[in-house]
């Protein structure tokens, strides 16, 4: 992997401190450390039925970030934009491949995500993610949560550190969104 | 809805998920009447949330338990269920979640599989499924998966528990490989056929089987997963659309609903087969409903035409289990077993 895993901890330690540039700088870096970690899975044991996405974001965690030098604010933060990458990565190559086979010309480029999702899981993640862009509209934290838990596998601790709640606030907000999202995607939501 | 208003739900919802069952119904019914728009909103969620594991069992499924698999997905690792001392989980499949345990009484390691909560069934249905799951783990066959026996947790879930084998699923194979060697992919769809009879015999019928319930054994022996649990993905409680199903191994009486019977399980070895020589499904579609009409009306090409080393005998062989018409297929296992074998 070419960034170094210090240069990640430092970044990490700095956004932690109030640096915002830090994130800035670290979303290149997280999104290179976890399309390698894909196309690298890809080559060896391919995916079964599922996306092993909470498997990838914390191996990119290990990789990336030397865990003794880092507080759990600074592990949760990574887990929670690493979620963000990786539901960036894995629902532009889920449109990309439902516009190729609806008869579009784009073709994923970056890793091929037919191998990653199953042809069944390519409208549930496009559909998770509009979900979570409407959530967005009405509460930005609840949207969060969700995608730390679905994109991330983050536990509810670290989803609290990262979101700078107490842990009964995101259990709380946690289980609501729950409930929206089951009314979504069922065909029901709310008006 | 806007964010003022979803924060008024949110006030509400965490309030009312506090209270008790009376206490509930009547701040329900004082909201009906001073916000009726507010009601249904917090009547829905409730509802939602009641079931909720339910409603978002397939996206869970998909983005959860494959991914935590190796952790715990069901919060089970470290207990004792009945005489098993939970392990890890080995994985997630469509049908439920499979841990390592130790069976203490028989002295043994063991799969336990847990089905998925959308595939748990209610009384009548869960008596007759455990009735037939029972008869089939009775066949003990040496290629049909090993059942040593059948459990419900505290929470009410459905377990079996399963010989622990050595291998990898022939999708795990395809998926890495592409296809199988001519002579291997004989052997193992003699196999799965050897199985299939000794199921069909007494009485039984797959309905699901496709490359992931076919298990490849390192020392070469084959074993059919998953056998009648179908049925109960088929009868779950469940309304909800569960998408994760495949349709390509389908058989055309399936698509229609129609009756099926043991030739129903002949075809899908038949696109299994066509899919270990060719790397290749032989009905396609960009989508389910695309991939069902292939299967109702479209003709497959010979497996021969993508792999030229296929011999014509095979050609036949497979095009004979992909007959639309279940009566010009193979009557029985039995007799496709004679074929694969001679």
């Amino acid at each position: 992997m070419d960034s170094s895993p210090p240069e990640v901890t430092l970044l990490l330690r700095r956004w932690s401190a109030g640096d915002s540039d830090a994130r800035t700088q670290l979303i290149p870096l997280v999104y290179d450390g976890l399309r390698e970690l894909a196309r690298r899975r890809l080559g060896g044991a391919p995916f079964e039925s599922s996306l092993d996405t909470t498997e990838l974001v914390h191996e990119a965690y290990l990789k990336l970030v030397d865990a003794h030098r880092v507080e759990l604010r600074d592990r949760a933060n990574f887990l929670a934009l690493a979620s963000e990458v990786m539901r960036n990565l894995l629902v532009d190559r889920a449109r990309a491949r439902l516009a190729a086979k609806r008869g579009g010309g784009a073709r994923p480029v970056d890793f091929e995500v037919h191998e990653l999702v199953s042809d069944e899981t390519l409208e549930t993640v496009a559909d998770l993610d509009d979900a979570l862009a409407r959530l967005a509209t009405l509460n930005p934290r609840q949207s969060q949560l969700l995608q730390h838990r679905y994109f991330g596998g983050l536990t509810l601790d670290e989803s609290a550190a990262a979101t700078g709640v107490s842990l009964a606030t995101a259990k709380r907000e946690l289980r609501l969104a729950r409930a929206w999202l089951a009314l979504e995607l069922k065909g029901e939501p709310l008006l | 809805m806007n964010a003022q208003r979803w924060e008024e739900v949110q006030v509400a919802f965490n309030e009312l998920i506090e209270m008790d069952a009376s206490e509930r119904e009547g701040r329900l019914a004082r909201l009906a009447i001073g916000d009726p728009e507010l009601h249904r909103a917090i009547e829905s969620l409730l509802e939602a949330d009641a079931e909720v594991d339910v409603h978002l069992a397939s996206i869970d499924s998909a983005l959860l338990l494959g991914g935590s698999c190796r952790s715990d997905p069901l919060g089970l690792a470290g207990r004792t269920i009945a005489h098993f001392h939970i392990h890890e989980s080995l994985g997630a499949g469509g049908m439920g979640v499979v841990y390592r345990a130790d069976d203490t009484r028989q002295g043994r390691a063991v799969a336990l599989k847990f089905l998925l909560p959308h595939h748990n069934l209610d009384g009548s249905a869960r008596a007759r499924f455990l009735r037939e799951a029972h008869a089939i783990a009775m066949l003990d066959h040496p290629n049909l998966c090993t059942v040593y026996e059948f459990g419900t947790s505290d929470d009410g879930r459905l377990f079996m528990a399963l010989a622990l084998y050595d291998g990898e699923t022939l999708r795990t194979r395809l998926g890495r490989e592409g296809r199988v060697a001519v002579r291997d992919a004989i052997d193992i769809a003699r196999q799965i056929a050897a199985g299939l009879d000794a199921a069909h015999t007494a009485g039984f019928v797959h309905r699901d089987l496709k490359p992931a319930n076919v298990m490849l054994l390192s020392d070469g022996s084959v074993r059919i997963l998953d056998f009648g649990l179908a049925k109960a993905r088929d009868h779950s409680l469940s309304t909800t659309s569960v998408r994760l199903g495949t349709v390509s191994y389908m058989s055309p009486e399936q698509i229609r609903a129609g009756d099926i019977d043991g030739r129903a399980d002949l075809w899908a070895l038949g696109v299994v087969l066509y899919e270990m020589l060719t790397g290749r499904k032989p009905f396609r579609g960009d989508e389910r409903v695309s991939i069902a009409d292939e299967i109702l009306s479209g003709e497959p090409e010979p497996p021969s035409r993508y792999r030229p080393d296929v011999p014509a005998v095979l050609d036949r062989l497979v095009l004979r289990l992909l007959q639309k018409d279940r009566t010009r297929r193979h009557p029985t296992a039995e007799e496709l077993l004679r074929e694969l074998e001679g």
